[in-house]
Protein backbone atom coordinates (compact mmCIF):
# COMPACT_ATOMS: atom_id res chain seq x y z
CA UNK A 1 0.00 0.00 0.00
CA UNK A 2 2.57 2.56 0.59
CA UNK A 3 5.01 1.70 -2.48
CA UNK A 4 1.59 2.57 -4.53
CA UNK A 5 0.72 5.68 -2.16
CA UNK A 6 4.53 6.82 -2.98
CA UNK A 7 4.39 6.18 -6.87
CA UNK A 8 0.76 8.29 -7.04
CA UNK A 9 1.96 11.13 -4.35
CA UNK A 10 5.21 11.25 -6.48
CA UNK A 11 2.97 11.47 -9.74
CA UNK A 12 1.21 13.92 -8.58
CA UNK A 13 3.93 15.88 -7.20
CA UNK A 14 4.92 15.81 -10.67
CA UNK A 15 2.19 16.74 -11.95
CA UNK A 16 1.22 20.11 -9.50
CA UNK A 17 5.08 21.14 -10.97
CA UNK A 18 4.22 21.07 -14.13
CA UNK A 19 1.41 22.97 -14.03
CA UNK A 20 2.07 25.30 -11.44
CA UNK A 21 5.22 26.24 -13.28
CA UNK A 22 3.05 27.16 -16.44
CA UNK A 23 1.12 29.08 -14.15
CA UNK A 24 4.04 30.85 -12.39
CA UNK A 25 5.39 31.85 -16.37
CA UNK A 26 2.21 33.44 -17.55
CA UNK A 27 1.56 35.26 -14.43
CA UNK A 28 5.05 36.60 -13.88
CA UNK A 29 5.03 37.30 -18.02
CA UNK A 30 1.48 38.87 -17.51
CA UNK A 31 2.08 40.94 -14.21
CA UNK A 32 -0.99 39.44 -12.37
CA UNK A 33 -2.29 36.51 -11.47
CA UNK A 34 -3.46 35.04 -14.58
CA UNK A 35 -6.51 32.64 -13.50
CA UNK A 36 -6.94 32.67 -17.34
CA UNK A 37 -4.35 29.95 -17.68
CA UNK A 38 -6.76 27.29 -16.62
CA UNK A 39 -8.03 27.52 -19.81
CA UNK A 40 -4.95 26.04 -21.18
CA UNK A 41 -5.11 22.91 -18.80
CA UNK A 42 -8.91 22.08 -20.09
CA UNK A 43 -8.54 23.44 -23.87
CA UNK A 44 -5.63 21.47 -24.40
CA UNK A 45 -7.24 17.64 -23.31
CA UNK A 46 -11.06 18.71 -24.88
CA UNK A 47 -9.02 19.07 -28.05
CA UNK A 48 -6.92 16.63 -28.12
CA UNK A 49 -9.96 14.52 -27.46
CA UNK A 50 -12.32 16.07 -29.68
CA UNK A 51 -9.92 15.53 -32.71
CA UNK A 52 -8.36 11.94 -32.21
CA UNK A 53 -11.06 10.69 -33.97
CA UNK A 54 -10.12 12.58 -37.40
CA UNK A 55 -6.66 12.41 -37.00
CA UNK A 56 -3.47 11.10 -35.74
CA UNK A 57 -2.09 10.92 -32.01
CA UNK A 58 0.91 13.65 -33.02
CA UNK A 59 -1.33 15.62 -35.18
CA UNK A 60 -3.72 16.53 -32.51
CA UNK A 61 -1.10 16.83 -29.78
CA UNK A 62 0.16 19.75 -32.14
CA UNK A 63 -3.26 21.12 -32.86
CA UNK A 64 -4.14 21.01 -28.73
CA UNK A 65 -0.77 22.58 -28.12
CA UNK A 66 -0.32 24.61 -30.40
CA UNK A 67 -4.00 26.31 -29.68
CA UNK A 68 -2.79 26.72 -25.94
CA UNK A 69 0.23 28.69 -27.11
CA UNK A 70 -1.58 31.12 -29.33
CA UNK A 71 -3.95 31.19 -26.84
CA UNK A 72 -1.19 32.58 -24.06
CA UNK A 73 0.14 35.35 -26.40
CA UNK A 74 -3.58 36.43 -27.17
CA UNK A 75 -4.19 36.96 -23.25
CA UNK A 76 -0.79 38.15 -22.63
CA UNK A 77 -1.21 40.82 -25.79
CA UNK A 78 -5.18 41.64 -24.12
CA UNK A 79 -4.02 42.11 -20.64
CA UNK A 80 -0.96 44.63 -22.27
CA UNK A 81 -3.80 46.72 -23.91
CA UNK A 82 -5.85 46.32 -20.81
CA UNK A 83 -3.05 48.30 -18.65
CA UNK A 84 -2.49 50.21 -21.21
CA UNK A 85 -5.93 51.68 -21.28
CA UNK A 86 -5.88 51.78 -17.35
CA UNK A 87 -7.25 48.63 -16.12
CA UNK A 88 -5.99 48.13 -12.54
CA UNK A 89 -4.31 45.05 -10.80
CA UNK A 90 -7.42 43.86 -9.33
CA UNK A 91 -9.52 44.53 -12.77
CA UNK A 92 -7.38 42.47 -14.81
CA UNK A 93 -7.91 39.74 -11.78
CA UNK A 94 -11.50 39.63 -12.22
CA UNK A 95 -11.28 39.61 -16.10
CA UNK A 96 -8.83 36.74 -15.61
CA UNK A 97 -11.16 34.75 -13.56
CA UNK A 98 -14.10 35.62 -15.71
CA UNK A 99 -12.36 34.56 -18.64
CA UNK A 100 -11.67 30.99 -16.30
CA UNK A 101 -15.61 30.46 -15.88
CA UNK A 102 -16.48 31.55 -19.14
CA UNK A 103 -14.49 28.44 -20.94
CA UNK A 104 -15.44 26.31 -18.28
CA UNK A 105 -19.04 26.68 -18.80
CA UNK A 106 -18.73 27.39 -22.37
CA UNK A 107 -16.56 23.42 -21.80
CA UNK A 108 -19.82 22.20 -20.62
CA UNK A 109 -22.41 23.56 -23.01
CA UNK A 110 -20.02 21.89 -25.60
CA UNK A 111 -19.03 18.79 -24.12
CA UNK A 112 -21.62 18.43 -21.38
CA UNK A 113 -21.24 18.25 -17.38
CA UNK A 114 -19.41 14.35 -17.48
CA UNK A 115 -16.03 13.69 -17.24
CA UNK A 116 -14.84 11.62 -20.14
CA UNK A 117 -12.26 9.39 -20.94
CA UNK A 118 -9.55 10.08 -23.53
CA UNK A 119 -8.45 6.52 -24.03
CA UNK A 120 -11.41 3.53 -25.05
CA UNK A 121 -9.29 1.18 -23.85
CA UNK A 122 -8.35 0.02 -20.37
CA UNK A 123 -4.63 0.19 -19.95
CA UNK A 124 -2.27 -2.88 -20.04
CA UNK A 125 -0.65 -3.53 -17.07
CA UNK A 126 3.34 -3.15 -16.84
CA UNK A 127 3.91 -4.35 -13.45
CA UNK A 128 1.72 -6.18 -10.81
CA UNK A 129 2.40 -7.18 -7.10
CA UNK A 130 0.86 -7.11 -4.05
CA UNK A 131 1.95 -4.00 -3.45
CA UNK A 132 1.83 -2.32 -5.83
CA UNK A 133 0.74 -1.85 -9.76
CA UNK A 134 1.55 -0.27 -12.40
CA UNK A 135 0.08 0.38 -15.97
CA UNK A 136 1.45 1.50 -19.11
CA UNK A 137 -0.34 4.64 -19.05
CA UNK A 138 1.18 5.12 -15.15
CA UNK A 139 4.51 4.87 -16.42
CA UNK A 140 4.00 6.88 -19.28
CA UNK A 141 2.73 9.87 -17.29
CA UNK A 142 5.50 9.27 -14.74
CA UNK A 143 8.79 9.14 -16.96
CA UNK A 144 6.54 12.19 -19.48
CA UNK A 145 6.09 14.45 -16.07
CA UNK A 146 9.92 13.75 -15.06
CA UNK A 147 11.43 14.48 -18.66
CA UNK A 148 9.59 17.69 -18.46
CA UNK A 149 10.17 19.00 -15.03
CA UNK A 150 13.72 18.07 -16.14
CA UNK A 151 13.25 19.83 -19.70
CA UNK A 152 12.04 22.83 -17.48
CA UNK A 153 14.77 22.79 -14.72
CA UNK A 154 17.33 22.70 -17.73
CA UNK A 155 15.97 25.53 -19.50
CA UNK A 156 15.79 27.79 -16.42
CA UNK A 157 19.08 27.17 -15.18
CA UNK A 158 21.09 26.99 -18.23
CA UNK A 159 19.65 28.62 -21.58
CA UNK A 160 19.73 31.90 -22.67
CA UNK A 161 15.39 32.22 -22.69
CA UNK A 162 16.13 31.03 -18.72
CA UNK A 163 18.23 34.09 -18.13
CA UNK A 164 16.51 36.20 -19.76
CA UNK A 165 13.18 35.06 -17.86
CA UNK A 166 14.82 35.29 -14.46
CA UNK A 167 16.19 38.92 -15.48
CA UNK A 168 12.72 39.45 -16.39
CA UNK A 169 11.31 38.31 -13.37
CA UNK A 170 13.84 40.17 -11.47
CA UNK A 171 13.27 43.52 -12.80
CA UNK A 172 11.58 44.36 -16.14
CA UNK A 173 12.41 47.99 -16.18
CA UNK A 174 16.53 46.75 -15.88
CA UNK A 175 15.76 44.34 -18.96
CA UNK A 176 14.32 47.02 -21.01
CA UNK A 177 17.08 49.41 -20.36
CA UNK A 178 19.18 46.94 -21.41
CA UNK A 179 17.35 47.02 -24.90
CA UNK A 180 15.76 43.49 -24.81
CA UNK A 181 12.39 43.72 -26.37
CA UNK A 182 10.31 43.28 -22.83
CA UNK A 183 7.32 43.29 -24.52
CA UNK A 184 8.16 40.06 -26.81
CA UNK A 185 9.75 38.03 -23.95
CA UNK A 186 6.74 38.60 -21.91
CA UNK A 187 4.34 37.21 -24.63
CA UNK A 188 7.10 34.47 -25.85
CA UNK A 189 6.82 33.30 -21.57
CA UNK A 190 3.31 33.69 -21.59
CA UNK A 191 2.40 31.31 -24.60
CA UNK A 192 5.19 28.91 -23.21
CA UNK A 193 3.77 29.14 -20.08
CA UNK A 194 0.16 27.81 -21.29
CA UNK A 195 2.26 25.57 -23.52
CA UNK A 196 3.63 23.66 -19.86
CA UNK A 197 -0.03 23.94 -18.88
CA UNK A 198 -1.60 22.46 -21.88
CA UNK A 199 1.29 19.52 -21.58
CA UNK A 200 0.32 19.45 -18.36
CA UNK A 201 -3.68 18.86 -19.03
CA UNK A 202 -3.11 16.53 -21.26
CA UNK A 203 -0.94 14.32 -19.06
CA UNK A 204 -3.42 14.91 -16.00
CA UNK A 205 -6.60 13.84 -18.10
CA UNK A 206 -4.38 10.51 -19.30
CA UNK A 207 -4.09 9.32 -15.70
CA UNK A 208 -7.58 10.60 -14.81
CA UNK A 209 -10.47 12.15 -17.17
CA UNK A 210 -10.97 15.26 -18.72
CA UNK A 211 -13.41 16.83 -16.20
CA UNK A 212 -14.45 20.59 -18.12
CA UNK A 213 -14.20 22.42 -14.46
CA UNK A 214 -10.20 21.47 -14.07
CA UNK A 215 -8.97 24.50 -14.90
CA UNK A 216 -10.30 26.26 -11.65
CA UNK A 217 -8.42 23.72 -9.52
CA UNK A 218 -5.51 24.02 -10.86
CA UNK A 219 -5.48 27.98 -11.49
CA UNK A 220 -5.93 27.73 -7.30
CA UNK A 221 -2.73 25.83 -6.70
CA UNK A 222 -0.65 27.88 -9.43
CA UNK A 223 -1.61 31.18 -7.90
CA UNK A 224 -0.61 28.82 -4.02
CA UNK A 225 2.34 28.32 -5.52
CA UNK A 226 3.06 31.87 -7.08
CA UNK A 227 2.64 33.30 -3.57
CA UNK A 228 4.64 30.60 -1.77
CA UNK A 229 7.79 30.28 -4.29
CA UNK A 230 9.44 33.51 -3.35
CA UNK A 231 9.49 32.71 0.10
CA UNK A 232 11.49 29.31 -0.04
CA UNK A 233 13.38 29.76 -3.44
CA UNK A 234 12.81 32.33 -6.23
CA UNK A 235 11.72 31.35 -9.61
CA UNK A 236 11.21 27.42 -10.99
CA UNK A 237 12.64 25.52 -7.69
CA UNK A 238 10.72 27.63 -5.65
CA UNK A 239 7.52 26.80 -7.52
CA UNK A 240 8.75 22.51 -7.61
CA UNK A 241 9.27 22.88 -3.45
CA UNK A 242 5.89 24.62 -3.27
CA UNK A 243 4.12 21.72 -4.96
CA UNK A 244 5.74 19.17 -2.74
CA UNK A 245 5.23 20.69 0.34
CA UNK A 246 0.92 21.18 -1.07
CA UNK A 247 1.31 17.68 -2.03
CA UNK A 248 2.84 16.03 1.25
CA UNK A 249 -0.01 18.02 3.13
CA UNK A 250 -2.97 16.34 1.01
CA UNK A 251 -1.29 13.12 1.48
CA UNK A 252 -1.44 13.29 4.96
CA UNK A 253 -5.07 14.86 5.33
CA UNK A 254 -6.38 12.01 2.98
CA UNK A 255 -4.89 9.57 5.45
CA UNK A 256 -6.45 10.65 8.12
CA UNK A 257 -9.94 12.31 7.01
CA UNK A 258 -12.65 11.03 4.69
CA UNK A 259 -13.19 13.61 1.48
CA UNK A 260 -11.63 15.87 -0.69
CA UNK A 261 -9.25 18.17 0.79
CA UNK A 262 -7.28 19.71 -1.95
CA UNK A 263 -8.05 23.30 -1.65
CA UNK A 264 -7.20 23.14 2.27
CA UNK A 265 -4.19 21.18 1.76
CA UNK A 266 -2.98 24.19 -0.48
CA UNK A 267 -4.82 27.01 1.85
CA UNK A 268 -2.78 25.12 5.42
CA UNK A 269 0.19 24.95 3.45
CA UNK A 270 -0.02 28.64 2.56
CA UNK A 271 -0.53 29.24 6.31
CA UNK A 272 2.47 27.36 7.65
CA UNK A 273 4.55 29.14 5.04
CA UNK A 274 3.77 32.85 6.43
CA UNK A 275 3.75 31.42 9.87
CA UNK A 276 7.51 30.20 9.38
CA UNK A 277 9.27 32.54 6.62
CA UNK A 278 8.20 35.86 8.41
CA UNK A 279 9.85 35.12 11.71
CA UNK A 280 12.35 34.44 9.78
CA UNK A 281 12.77 37.39 7.59
CA UNK A 282 12.51 39.28 10.90
CA UNK A 283 15.70 37.16 11.76
CA UNK A 284 17.55 37.83 8.65
CA UNK A 285 16.19 41.68 9.13
CA UNK A 286 17.98 41.80 12.77
CA UNK A 287 20.94 39.93 12.11
CA UNK A 288 21.11 42.90 8.98
CA UNK A 289 20.70 45.42 11.42
CA UNK A 290 23.37 44.07 13.80
CA UNK B 1 -47.00 32.53 -13.42
CA UNK B 2 -47.28 34.86 -10.84
CA UNK B 3 -44.59 32.58 -8.22
CA UNK B 4 -42.60 32.94 -11.28
CA UNK B 5 -42.65 36.89 -10.94
CA UNK B 6 -42.01 36.79 -7.12
CA UNK B 7 -39.11 34.16 -7.90
CA UNK B 8 -37.83 37.02 -10.41
CA UNK B 9 -38.29 39.37 -8.07
CA UNK B 10 -36.49 37.45 -4.73
CA UNK B 11 -33.38 36.76 -7.09
CA UNK B 12 -33.03 40.71 -8.32
CA UNK B 13 -32.88 41.76 -4.14
CA UNK B 14 -30.77 39.10 -3.72
CA UNK B 15 -28.34 39.71 -5.98
CA UNK B 16 -29.07 43.30 -5.27
CA UNK B 17 -28.28 43.73 -1.81
CA UNK B 18 -24.95 41.43 -2.17
CA UNK B 19 -24.11 43.32 -4.46
CA UNK B 20 -24.96 47.03 -2.30
CA UNK B 21 -22.27 45.01 0.26
CA UNK B 22 -19.57 44.12 -2.24
CA UNK B 23 -19.58 48.07 -3.84
CA UNK B 24 -20.17 49.49 0.08
CA UNK B 25 -16.85 48.13 0.27
CA UNK B 26 -15.66 47.59 -2.54
CA UNK B 27 -16.26 51.05 -4.53
CA UNK B 28 -16.05 53.40 -1.82
CA UNK B 29 -13.42 51.94 0.35
CA UNK B 30 -11.39 50.20 -2.42
CA UNK B 31 -11.73 46.75 -1.25
CA UNK B 32 -13.13 44.75 -4.19
CA UNK B 33 -13.40 41.30 -3.19
CA UNK B 34 -15.62 38.02 -1.94
CA UNK B 35 -16.44 39.10 1.43
CA UNK B 36 -20.33 39.47 0.43
CA UNK B 37 -20.90 36.08 -1.00
CA UNK B 38 -18.63 34.39 1.78
CA UNK B 39 -20.90 35.94 4.57
CA UNK B 40 -24.00 35.31 2.49
CA UNK B 41 -22.71 31.59 2.83
CA UNK B 42 -21.87 31.81 6.66
CA UNK B 43 -25.98 33.36 7.74
CA UNK B 44 -26.90 30.93 5.69
CA UNK B 45 -25.56 27.93 6.41
CA UNK B 46 -25.97 29.44 10.46
CA UNK B 47 -29.77 30.04 9.80
CA UNK B 48 -30.04 26.23 8.31
CA UNK B 49 -28.12 24.55 10.71
CA UNK B 50 -30.49 26.13 13.67
CA UNK B 51 -33.25 25.50 12.06
CA UNK B 52 -32.57 22.04 10.59
CA UNK B 53 -29.65 20.31 13.27
CA UNK B 54 -31.34 22.05 16.69
CA UNK B 55 -34.51 22.62 15.83
CA UNK B 56 -34.59 26.57 16.75
CA UNK B 57 -37.20 28.67 15.66
CA UNK B 58 -37.41 30.79 12.70
CA UNK B 59 -36.60 34.15 14.38
CA UNK B 60 -33.48 32.43 16.82
CA UNK B 61 -32.18 31.12 13.56
CA UNK B 62 -32.24 34.64 12.11
CA UNK B 63 -30.71 35.84 15.40
CA UNK B 64 -28.10 33.75 14.82
CA UNK B 65 -27.81 33.82 11.21
CA UNK B 66 -27.19 37.45 11.48
CA UNK B 67 -24.80 36.72 14.70
CA UNK B 68 -22.44 35.01 12.76
CA UNK B 69 -21.98 37.56 9.79
CA UNK B 70 -21.18 40.29 12.29
CA UNK B 71 -18.62 37.74 14.11
CA UNK B 72 -17.13 36.94 10.36
CA UNK B 73 -17.11 41.20 9.81
CA UNK B 74 -15.05 41.53 12.58
CA UNK B 75 -12.65 38.45 11.93
CA UNK B 76 -12.05 39.76 8.07
CA UNK B 77 -12.00 43.69 9.78
CA UNK B 78 -8.77 42.05 11.73
CA UNK B 79 -7.02 40.11 9.54
CA UNK B 80 -7.78 40.64 5.80
CA UNK B 81 -9.42 44.47 5.37
CA UNK B 82 -6.04 46.18 5.64
CA UNK B 83 -4.35 43.99 2.55
CA UNK B 84 -3.56 45.87 -0.48
CA UNK B 85 -6.54 45.82 -2.86
CA UNK B 86 -5.24 42.73 -5.16
CA UNK B 87 -4.21 41.01 -1.68
CA UNK B 88 -7.52 41.41 -0.26
CA UNK B 89 -9.17 40.14 -3.48
CA UNK B 90 -7.19 36.87 -3.28
CA UNK B 91 -7.77 36.68 0.56
CA UNK B 92 -11.19 36.75 0.78
CA UNK B 93 -11.75 34.38 -2.49
CA UNK B 94 -9.33 32.44 -0.35
CA UNK B 95 -11.67 32.52 2.34
CA UNK B 96 -15.09 31.57 0.80
CA UNK B 97 -12.87 28.53 -0.97
CA UNK B 98 -12.28 27.51 2.77
CA UNK B 99 -15.32 28.01 4.21
CA UNK B 100 -16.93 25.82 0.43
CA UNK B 101 -14.39 23.23 1.12
CA UNK B 102 -15.18 23.07 4.89
CA UNK B 103 -18.52 22.65 3.76
CA UNK B 104 -17.96 19.71 1.72
CA UNK B 105 -16.41 17.64 4.11
CA UNK B 106 -18.13 17.97 7.77
CA UNK B 107 -21.26 15.90 8.71
CA UNK B 108 -22.94 18.36 10.62
CA UNK B 109 -23.27 21.23 7.23
CA UNK B 110 -24.70 17.98 5.24
CA UNK B 111 -21.63 17.34 2.99
CA UNK B 112 -21.93 18.26 -0.87
CA UNK B 113 -25.65 17.25 -0.82
CA UNK B 114 -26.40 19.92 2.34
CA UNK B 115 -29.27 20.40 4.24
CA UNK B 116 -33.06 19.99 2.97
CA UNK B 117 -36.22 20.95 4.05
CA UNK B 118 -35.75 24.56 5.73
CA UNK B 119 -38.33 25.62 7.25
CA UNK B 120 -39.38 28.81 6.39
CA UNK B 121 -43.18 29.04 5.75
CA UNK B 122 -43.49 30.75 9.66
CA UNK B 123 -42.82 34.45 9.06
CA UNK B 124 -43.14 36.37 11.80
CA UNK B 125 -46.01 34.41 13.28
CA UNK B 126 -47.59 34.42 9.18
CA UNK B 127 -47.98 31.29 7.29
CA UNK B 128 -46.95 32.08 4.08
CA UNK B 129 -45.05 30.28 1.43
CA UNK B 130 -41.06 29.93 1.23
CA UNK B 131 -40.52 32.45 -1.85
CA UNK B 132 -43.02 35.07 -0.13
CA UNK B 133 -41.21 34.86 3.45
CA UNK B 134 -38.08 35.13 1.46
CA UNK B 135 -39.36 38.49 -0.32
CA UNK B 136 -40.36 39.77 2.96
CA UNK B 137 -37.47 39.47 4.49
CA UNK B 138 -35.48 40.48 1.87
CA UNK B 139 -37.53 43.44 1.54
CA UNK B 140 -37.10 44.31 4.85
CA UNK B 141 -33.11 43.84 4.91
CA UNK B 142 -32.95 45.78 1.37
CA UNK B 143 -34.83 48.92 2.65
CA UNK B 144 -32.56 48.95 6.04
CA UNK B 145 -29.80 48.65 3.99
CA UNK B 146 -30.63 51.09 1.64
CA UNK B 147 -31.26 53.46 4.13
CA UNK B 148 -27.71 52.74 5.71
CA UNK B 149 -26.18 52.80 2.45
CA UNK B 150 -28.06 55.92 1.54
CA UNK B 151 -27.58 58.15 4.51
CA UNK B 152 -23.79 57.27 4.32
CA UNK B 153 -23.11 57.69 0.94
CA UNK B 154 -24.53 61.60 0.97
CA UNK B 155 -21.88 63.46 -0.63
CA UNK B 156 -22.13 65.94 2.30
CA UNK B 157 -21.66 63.10 4.76
CA UNK B 158 -18.64 62.54 6.61
CA UNK B 159 -18.26 58.72 6.26
CA UNK B 160 -18.96 58.94 2.60
CA UNK B 161 -15.64 61.00 2.76
CA UNK B 162 -13.73 59.59 4.93
CA UNK B 163 -14.60 56.10 2.53
CA UNK B 164 -13.77 57.93 -0.51
CA UNK B 165 -10.29 59.56 1.28
CA UNK B 166 -9.23 55.99 2.03
CA UNK B 167 -10.18 54.67 -1.17
CA UNK B 168 -8.36 57.42 -3.37
CA UNK B 169 -5.39 58.08 -1.35
CA UNK B 170 -4.78 55.79 1.52
CA UNK B 171 -1.03 57.21 2.13
CA UNK B 172 -2.56 60.42 2.95
CA UNK B 173 -5.69 58.86 5.40
CA UNK B 174 -2.83 57.32 7.29
CA UNK B 175 -0.97 60.12 7.89
CA UNK B 176 -4.36 61.86 9.06
CA UNK B 177 -5.98 62.15 12.31
CA UNK B 178 -8.47 59.75 10.73
CA UNK B 179 -8.80 56.36 12.31
CA UNK B 180 -8.92 54.87 9.25
CA UNK B 181 -8.49 50.86 10.86
CA UNK B 182 -12.57 51.50 12.65
CA UNK B 183 -13.83 53.27 10.18
CA UNK B 184 -12.70 50.45 7.84
CA UNK B 185 -13.87 47.67 10.58
CA UNK B 186 -17.48 49.62 10.33
CA UNK B 187 -17.44 49.18 6.73
CA UNK B 188 -16.76 45.67 6.79
CA UNK B 189 -18.99 44.92 9.41
CA UNK B 190 -22.08 46.32 7.45
CA UNK B 191 -20.54 44.77 4.39
CA UNK B 192 -21.08 41.28 5.71
CA UNK B 193 -24.37 41.89 7.80
CA UNK B 194 -25.94 43.13 4.55
CA UNK B 195 -24.16 40.28 2.52
CA UNK B 196 -25.65 37.60 5.43
CA UNK B 197 -29.02 39.05 4.89
CA UNK B 198 -29.00 37.97 1.19
CA UNK B 199 -27.65 34.59 2.58
CA UNK B 200 -30.58 33.83 4.62
CA UNK B 201 -33.33 35.41 1.87
CA UNK B 202 -31.46 32.43 -0.21
CA UNK B 203 -31.64 29.80 1.98
CA UNK B 204 -35.29 30.67 2.60
CA UNK B 205 -36.34 31.14 -0.80
CA UNK B 206 -34.65 27.43 -2.01
CA UNK B 207 -35.32 25.88 1.18
CA UNK B 208 -32.11 24.01 1.06
CA UNK B 209 -28.42 24.97 1.12
CA UNK B 210 -25.51 23.24 -0.17
CA UNK B 211 -21.69 24.01 -0.61
CA UNK B 212 -22.42 25.10 -4.27
CA UNK B 213 -24.80 27.63 -3.44
CA UNK B 214 -22.11 30.28 -2.60
CA UNK B 215 -19.66 29.46 -5.07
CA UNK B 216 -17.50 31.36 -7.40
CA UNK B 217 -20.40 31.39 -10.12
CA UNK B 218 -22.59 33.36 -7.63
CA UNK B 219 -19.57 35.52 -6.25
CA UNK B 220 -18.88 36.47 -10.14
CA UNK B 221 -22.57 37.68 -10.84
CA UNK B 222 -22.21 39.77 -7.66
CA UNK B 223 -19.53 41.56 -9.27
CA UNK B 224 -21.11 41.88 -12.67
CA UNK B 225 -23.68 43.70 -10.74
CA UNK B 226 -21.40 45.80 -9.29
CA UNK B 227 -19.50 46.23 -12.51
CA UNK B 228 -22.64 46.49 -14.42
CA UNK B 229 -24.04 49.11 -12.72
CA UNK B 230 -20.93 51.41 -11.67
CA UNK B 231 -18.69 50.62 -8.77
CA UNK B 232 -18.65 53.01 -6.09
CA UNK B 233 -22.51 54.05 -7.58
CA UNK B 234 -25.24 54.64 -5.62
CA UNK B 235 -26.85 51.85 -4.15
CA UNK B 236 -30.03 52.14 -5.96
CA UNK B 237 -28.13 51.52 -8.99
CA UNK B 238 -27.69 48.37 -7.67
CA UNK B 239 -31.04 47.32 -7.29
CA UNK B 240 -31.00 48.23 -11.07
CA UNK B 241 -27.79 46.48 -12.36
CA UNK B 242 -29.23 43.30 -10.41
CA UNK B 243 -32.92 43.31 -12.34
CA UNK B 244 -31.17 43.62 -15.49
CA UNK B 245 -28.70 41.10 -15.15
CA UNK B 246 -31.20 38.50 -13.97
CA UNK B 247 -33.78 39.55 -16.53
CA UNK B 248 -30.80 38.78 -19.20
CA UNK B 249 -29.77 35.47 -17.81
CA UNK B 250 -33.96 34.26 -17.67
CA UNK B 251 -34.14 35.20 -21.52
CA UNK B 252 -31.47 32.96 -21.68
CA UNK B 253 -33.00 30.12 -20.40
CA UNK B 254 -35.23 30.64 -23.53
CA UNK B 255 -32.91 30.21 -25.87
CA UNK B 256 -32.78 26.86 -28.01
CA UNK B 257 -30.44 24.94 -26.28
CA UNK B 258 -30.58 22.02 -24.09
CA UNK B 259 -32.04 22.09 -20.93
CA UNK B 260 -29.22 21.13 -19.26
CA UNK B 261 -26.93 23.72 -21.35
CA UNK B 262 -29.38 26.51 -19.66
CA UNK B 263 -26.81 26.84 -16.57
CA UNK B 264 -23.40 26.81 -18.11
CA UNK B 265 -25.00 29.32 -20.99
CA UNK B 266 -26.32 31.59 -18.68
CA UNK B 267 -23.05 31.33 -16.69
CA UNK B 268 -21.05 32.21 -20.32
CA UNK B 269 -23.38 35.57 -20.52
CA UNK B 270 -22.74 36.95 -17.02
CA UNK B 271 -18.96 36.34 -17.19
CA UNK B 272 -18.98 38.17 -20.54
CA UNK B 273 -21.27 41.24 -19.30
CA UNK B 274 -18.75 41.17 -16.68
CA UNK B 275 -15.61 41.30 -19.20
CA UNK B 276 -17.26 43.38 -21.77
CA UNK B 277 -17.93 46.12 -19.03
CA UNK B 278 -14.31 46.05 -17.75
CA UNK B 279 -12.80 46.46 -21.11
CA UNK B 280 -15.14 49.03 -22.97
CA UNK B 281 -17.05 50.50 -19.98
CA UNK B 282 -15.26 50.47 -16.49
CA UNK B 283 -17.73 53.16 -14.89
CA UNK B 284 -20.70 51.00 -15.82
CA UNK B 285 -24.34 52.56 -16.09
CA UNK B 286 -23.56 55.43 -13.98
CA UNK B 287 -20.66 55.25 -11.62
CA UNK B 288 -18.51 58.02 -10.68
CA UNK B 289 -14.91 58.42 -12.57
CA UNK B 290 -12.50 57.35 -9.89
CA UNK B 291 -9.76 60.09 -9.62
CA UNK B 292 -6.77 60.26 -6.91
CA UNK B 293 -6.71 62.68 -4.29
CA UNK B 294 -10.15 64.91 -4.49
CA UNK B 295 -12.00 63.05 -1.63
CA UNK B 296 -9.32 64.13 0.84
CA UNK B 297 -9.24 67.71 -0.18
CA UNK B 298 -13.46 67.42 0.22
CA UNK B 299 -12.90 65.88 3.15
CA UNK B 300 -10.42 68.56 4.56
Amino acid sequence: MWLQLALDTTITWLLYSLAASGFHLASTCCRHFAFAAGMAFITAPLLLWSTLGWSGMSLSAAIALGSCICLGAGYCRLAAVLRVKGCRGTQLLIISLALLAASENLAIMLTGAASVSLWDKPSAVVLSTDRLVITRQLLTVLVSCAAGVLCLWLVWSRSLLGIALRALFESRWNLALRGYNVRLLETIGTAFGFGILGVAGILWASLLRVRPVMGFDIAVLGVAAVLAAPLIKPGFPGVVWSCMGIVVIRLALSLYFDGDWNLTAILLFLILIAAFTAPRAVLRQISAAQ
Amino acid sequence: MKGYFSYLLVSMLQLGLMAQATDLLGGHCGKLGFGAVLAAGVAGYAYAISTVVFAAPILWALLVALVAASLLGIVLSHTIVALHPDAYLLASFAFQMAFIEMMNNVDWSGGPLGLRQIPSSVFGGLAVEATTSSFLFLIISATVGLLVLVSGARRESGVARAHHWIRDDILSALASPLDTRSIMARACLVHCILGGAAGVGVVIAQGYVAPRTFDLGLSLKVLTVVVLSGVGGSPFLMLLGSAILVLVTELASFAFTAPEAVGPLQQVLVSSVLIGFLVFRRRGIGGPVLESGPSSELFE
